[in-house]
């Protein structure tokens, strides 16, 4: 059949003529084609299945160093709907108050674990949290906290309300990894995507809410995570905290 | 229908179309955004969009002069290729969603050219209401609105005599706290009364350029009034029933005050209007004049 009986054919029918049947048919193959790539590529694989979830309650030590538990534990408005989003977000979480014995000082301690890191299930990040809960965000900047060979690529976020101020220092590992910024966390996921997995995630999060200057409040959590993190280290759970770092395990203070 | 030629070739794309969005829909409705009370709304946004589309197109056809604009279709093609594609990737859900847009434009202007599109412009731009919302956007514009809802809110209770405190969003009435949550007055319902108000604007088809701006502009100021009857409602009921009323069916009820709340101001911001530019003479000439 040569080109000009087909398009003759194709009037006949009323169907499309030559060129422009090609591009209606390179449409629909356009289509078909997205479909099976996002079916293809899509990972339906958790990361946290093959690696194990974390036992975060009995990951962190309740005593260690300078610190030990807070009797009194965690005092919080009591918002059912929220209960109800965080455990649709987070697969486990753990909030504990610890108390420096030798200042009395109190440092809140909060993890929160999601075995899912897509789009819709993301670890939610302490300045959305802070600030829908009615806190003003008076600075958000990045900072590197130094422990031992380690380094963490943390935020620091100052919050303050009508009443109080609080002083945050946050990490968010996504899958093996520590990220920083949406971008970073995105190009770990698309990296465990394209190896088929979801990438799951884990925000560690450290504040104070007190009077003091934002640099004494700092120091203060910084030798609290340095204390956690040997302590941790010790009963070889930090790779689930902190990610991975090479092969060399990294040295920490004793 | 069968004086189209073009009927088939349609036919047979948008199945394609259709074909391709498929898993979207279904992750979508089956425990994902769209089975939330905060994305409840999509999924009626989407089968309003394609019953406007039809009604459109039924209406535009006879007049319509068909052609193709190739040229024109593939990089809106591409365009809505690369959204879905990076959005199913990196499960960016409003990229997926909104890819879909790009996608029936390209289509449209693949077998029946520009007209096609300009005939079915109100659909496919009211399809943006289905697309969930980035936290990116509801975060910031969310957060100062319930900032001041609740600011508001705790004014007038306060001049009504009520033992009312607040600390940013968090509402002390009698022995209660009430924390005002994103679901109760936030950028979602806003976005949610913005596309009701803009499908009745349509729906009843002014011919008035001042009324329809005038109107659009004013579903803000009225779901953000809307909002604040609704958390002082919430709030009474709360202090007079106790916490158990307020965060039980009747947070439901309050969320029906909201919504009817919001079409009553919109009807009555409507009437005003209407009044003033007959009286002002703003060439307010109505669908029916």
């Amino acid at each position: 059949m040569n080109a000009s009986a087909a398009i003759d054919t194709g009037r006949a029918k009323g169907l499309p003529a030559g060129s422009d049947l090609v591009h209606l048919l390179m449409a629909g193959l356009l289509m078909l084609a997205c479909l099976g790539l996002s079916v293809w590529i899509k990972p339906t694989k958790l990361w946290s299945e093959k690696v194990g979830e974390p036992d975060l309650e009995n990951a962190v030590p309740k005593a260690f160093g300078d610190w030990v538990l807070s009797p009194h534990g965690v005092a919080t408005i009591v918002n059912p709907q929220q209960e109800d989003a965080l455990r649709e977000v987070y697969s486990s979480t753990l909030a504990r108050v610890y108390i420096h014995k030798p200042t009395g000082r109190q440092v809140m301690l909060s993890l929160a674990y999601g075995s899912s890191q897509s789009r819709d299930t993301q670890v939610h990040l302490p300045e959305v949290c802070y600030g829908a809960n009615g806190f003003r965000i008076m600075r958000l900047q990045p900072d590197d906290i130094r422990i031992g060979d380690l380094t963490l690529p943390a935020m620091r976020m100052d919050a303050v309300t009508d009443m109080r101020q609080e002083f945050v220092t946050y990490w968010v590992r996504v899958g093996d990894q520590l990220a920083r910024g949406a971008l970073q966390r995105n190009l770990i996921r698309m990296r465990f995507a394209v190896n088929g997995y979801i990438a799951d995630g884990l925000l560690v999060r450290v504040s104070e809410v007190t009077r003091r200057s934002a640099v004494d409040s700092y120091r203060l959590q910084d030798e609290f995570m340095a204390n956690l993190m040997a302590e941790i280290a010790r009963t070889g759970n930090l790779e689930r905290f902190v990610g991975r770092f090479g092969t060399a395990a990294p040295k920490l203070p004793s | 229908m069968s004086s189209d030629p073009r009927s088939p070739v349609r036919w047979a794309l948008f199945a394609v179309l259709a074909l391709m969005y498929a898993p979207v829909a279904y992750s979508l409705l089956n425990n994902g955004l769209w089975s939330t009370s905060e994305h409840g709304h999509g999924p009626v946004v989407l089968i309003v969009s394609v019953w406007l589309m039809f009604m459109r197109w039924q209406e535009a056809r006879p007049t319509m002069v068909m052609s193709r604009d190739v040229a024109l279709a593939w990089p809106v093609l591409a365009l809505g290729a690369l959204l879905y594609l990076a959005g199913t990737i990196l499960d960016v859900v409003y990229a997926e969603v909104g890819s879909v847009i790009p996608m029936i434009i390209g289509v449209l202007l693949l077998t029946d050219g520009r007209a096609a599109v300009k005939a079915l412009a109100f659909p496919l731009s009211f399809m943006v209401f289905m697309i969930p919302l980035p936290n990116f956007i509801v975060g910031p514009v969310g957060d100062a609105m319930k900032q001041l809802v609740s600011m508001v809110a705790e004014h007038i209770l306060f001049a009504a005599g009520y033992p009312i405190s607040r600390a940013g969003v968090v509402l002390q009435i009698g022995q209660y706290q009430l924390l005002v949550a994103d679901a109760c007055a936030g950028m979602r319902t806003l976005f949610m009364l913005e596309a009701l108000g803009i499908l009745y604007l349509n729906l009843v088809r002014y011919a008035s350029w001042f009324r329809n701006i005038a109107l659009a502009a004013l579903i803000v100021p009225i779901s953000f009034v809307a909002n604040i009857i609704r958390v002082v409602a919430l709030t009474l009921i709360t202090y007079y029933l106790g916490d158990e009323a307020g965060q039980g069916f009747l947070h439901g009820f309050a969320g029906m005050v909201l919504f009817f709340s919001a079409l009553a101001l919109t009807f009555f911001a409507d009437t005003l209007l209407r009044a003033a530019g007959q009286r002002f003479g703003m060439g307010c000439v109505g669908a029916t004049a």
